[in-house]
């Protein structure tokens, strides 16, 4: 499922770092009720199901749904437009992606990218949010 | 033209045409089958399973559904995801998601339509 891949991809892209996004930043499943950063945008990897092959062709299983929530503190802005421009970047970043190898034991196919939520308010964060769905293919390496 | 230049016949077009109007609607009745199934059935018991907060009255899980949708008959299906009580959008939105069902269970039901409407039609193929 590559989760090691996927999260280097964005975490190591020196433009989505200027946007705020980083180790620091990026969490896998995050399940505290409290907002993981104050001072910064922030994003949640949400690991979804892992069907089976769709069409009978792929190599090993169907792709894996990961939803990427990305975050702004209230505070710091109401412009729906940055988090935009996050998720933009890191359109750009997965879809690049190409037989990556993970340190998790699997390597990344590649990233199909999916459809995105509205403009959102994240009333237990405190946030403005939006999320954008992804489906992971890969195999182990 | 010469007069003994070879031809070739292509008899039969009309039974191919309806022929191919009878599989078209085949293919339709299955994929609309497909989708009622996935909406009745399926979606309700897998977000009622997976539901991922913990029950107090019980109602927010037993309000979970789904309702399928015919466009223009048949030249598309639609399947909406609903919770019934007026707190759902909460489940979904807070804390990045994490109580979230609706959209989780429309990513796995519609790999699954996929899978199955493949696979029938496969089926169909064969039996034509």
């Amino acid at each position: 499922m590559s989760r090691a891949a996927f999260y280097e991809a964005l975490v190591h892209d020196s433009i989505l770092n200027g946007l705020g996004i980083n180790e620091d930043t990026v969490f896998h499943n995050w399940s505290s009720e409290e907002r993981p950063s104050n001072e910064n945008a922030f994003a949640i990897l949400r690991w979804g199901e892992e069907g089976g092959p769709i069409w009978g062709s792929e190599v090993d299983r169907g792709p894996r749904d990961v939803t990427v929530w990305v975050h702004f503190p209230s505070e710091l802005t109401n412009d729906f437009d940055e988090v935009t421009k996050v998720l933009n970047r890191m359109d750009v970043v997965l879809a690049d992606l190409r037989d990556v190898s993970g340190n998790d034991g699997y390597t990344l196919s590649f990233v199909k990218v999916g459809g995105r939520s509205p403009d959102l308010l994240d009333e237990g964060f405190n946030t403005i949010t939006r999320n954008a769905n992804y489906a992971v293919y890969s195999v182990l390496s | 033209m010469a007069v003994n230049a070879p031809t070739i016949e292509f008899t039969g077009v009309e039974q191919l045409a309806k022929a191919i109007e009878q599989h078209d609607q085949k293919v339709k009745r299955y994929v609309a089958a497909q989708v009622l199934r996935a909406a009745q059935v399926d979606a309700p018991a897998w977000m009622k399973q997976n539901a991922p907060w913990t029950d107090r009255s019980g109602n927010a899980r037993a309000g979970l559904h789904a309702v399928p949708k015919s466009i223009e008959q048949g030249k598309a299906f639609e399947i909406a995801f609903a919770g019934s009580v007026f707190y759902q959008i909460y489940l979904e939105t807070r804390f990045s998601g994490k109580y979230a069902i609706l959209m989780p269970a429309a990513n796995y039901i519609g790999k699954l339509l996929l899978q199955r409407i493949g696979e029938g039609l496969d089926k169909l193929e064969a039996v034509s």
